[in-house]
């Protein structure tokens, strides 16, 4: 879906499930009982804020996450990119590029703020917890890098995705006539077109797969956290009955 | 030899019925669980292989207070009956 003002109405149809889910892979932190309203608001807010944004500065950030990808790649698409990651650690990153970032976690870069600064608020911004994983995942990284690596990695050239090369009209027509390079290439749209529509279904029934894979998940801690307070009542009970045992043998002695 | 007396029968019978009574319960639980997924269809030999996923995924840090209660209780339960 790209960013502009047409996909809001198209936006506003979603079920709520599909636009949170959106909304996440947008990057913005929406949970799973976010109102509807809440959630539309903060979806175009993020839409009209990749409007702002300038492209080469998000293609900036993927670059510098060495993430492959077409250089004509939409905002849109970089964004979605850039949310899947979990960083914390700026260095190599343009100018430019730290703005993007810090805009896309809702860290407003302030005047005259030394890059530093702007980092370090960054990182706060991602809570103790994140940072906590990420010290903890950094130090088991040195050490299991310490024992498998063999020297510096070294960190060749970045390079693009190839683009699709468009089709030339002339050399169609040359290699399959007129009326058969016409009919190749309605017959090629309609099949982008069902291709597209098979992909959307796809990741429609893949979320559904996920939600429920994810509500079986919630019933099995349900039911393993229910199965444990039955186990804590037995002992209990069977304690009680032990002390009342041990209370009956010392009044008899 | 322990001493027989109304509380020591009433022990023997109480611990009798409580081991028969789990293990009845704890053999009819699996034998169900055997006999449902006994099929060798295609989709009931999916589901069983994604429900082993789904026990495996699940993570004991998640219930990890109420296990540390469960092992104090045992603890303590041990204890207690080596009082006797």
């Amino acid at each position: 879906m790209p960013p502009d003002a047409s996909t809001s109405p198209s936006l506003s149809e979603l079920p709520l499930d599909e636009l949170i889910r959106y909304g996440q892979s947008l990057g913005i932190s929406l949970s799973e009982d976010t109102p509807k309203g809440e959630a539309l608001r903060k979806v175009r807010a993020r839409q009209e804020l990749l409007l702002d944004l300038d492209r080469d500065a998000l293609l900036d950030v993927v670059m510098w996450l060495r993430i492959p990808v077409r250089r004509s790649a939409g905002k849109e698409q970089l964004a979605e990119l850039i949310a899947q990651q979990n960083l914390s650690d700026f260095r190599g990153l343009s100018d430019r590029g730290l703005e993007v970032l810090s805009n896309l976690w809702n860290v407003v870069p302030r005047a005259g703020e030394s890059r530093s600064d702007l980092e370090s608020r960054m990182r706060r911004s991602r809570g103790p917890i994140a940072q906590w994983r990420r010290l903890r995942r950094k130090v088991v990284g040195s050490v299991v890098a310490r024992i498998v690596a063999s020297g510096e990695e070294t960190r060749g050239d970045y390079h693009f995705l190839p683009e699709d090369a468009p089709s030339s009209i002339r050399r169609d027509i040359e290699e399959d006539g007129l009326m058969g390079s016409v009919a190749k290439r309605i017959r090629g749209v309609a099949d982008d077109y069902v291709h597209e529509k098979l992909d959307e279904i796809e990741r429609r029934i893949d979320a559904k797969l996920d939600e429920i894979d994810q509500r079986l998940g919630e019933w099995r801690d349900r039911e393993v956290a229910h199965r444990l307070n039955i186990l804590k009542l037995t002992l209990v009970f069977s304690i009680l009955v032990v002390l009342l045992s041990l209370l009956y043998d010392y009044l008899r002695a | 030899m322990e001493s027989w007396s109304l509380f020591t029968l009433y022990r023997r019978i109480l611990f009798s019925a409580v081991s028969v009574y789990v293990l009845i319960r704890v053999s009819l639980f699996l034998w169900n669980w055997v006999v449902a997924s006994a099929n060798d269809s295609r989709e009931i030999h999916v589901l069983r292989r994604y429900l082993v996923t789904l026990i495996m995924r699940s993570r004991l840090r998640r219930f990890w207070f109420d296990l540390l209660q469960i092992g104090v209780l045992v603890i303590l339960l041990g204890t207690l009956l080596r009082m006797h």
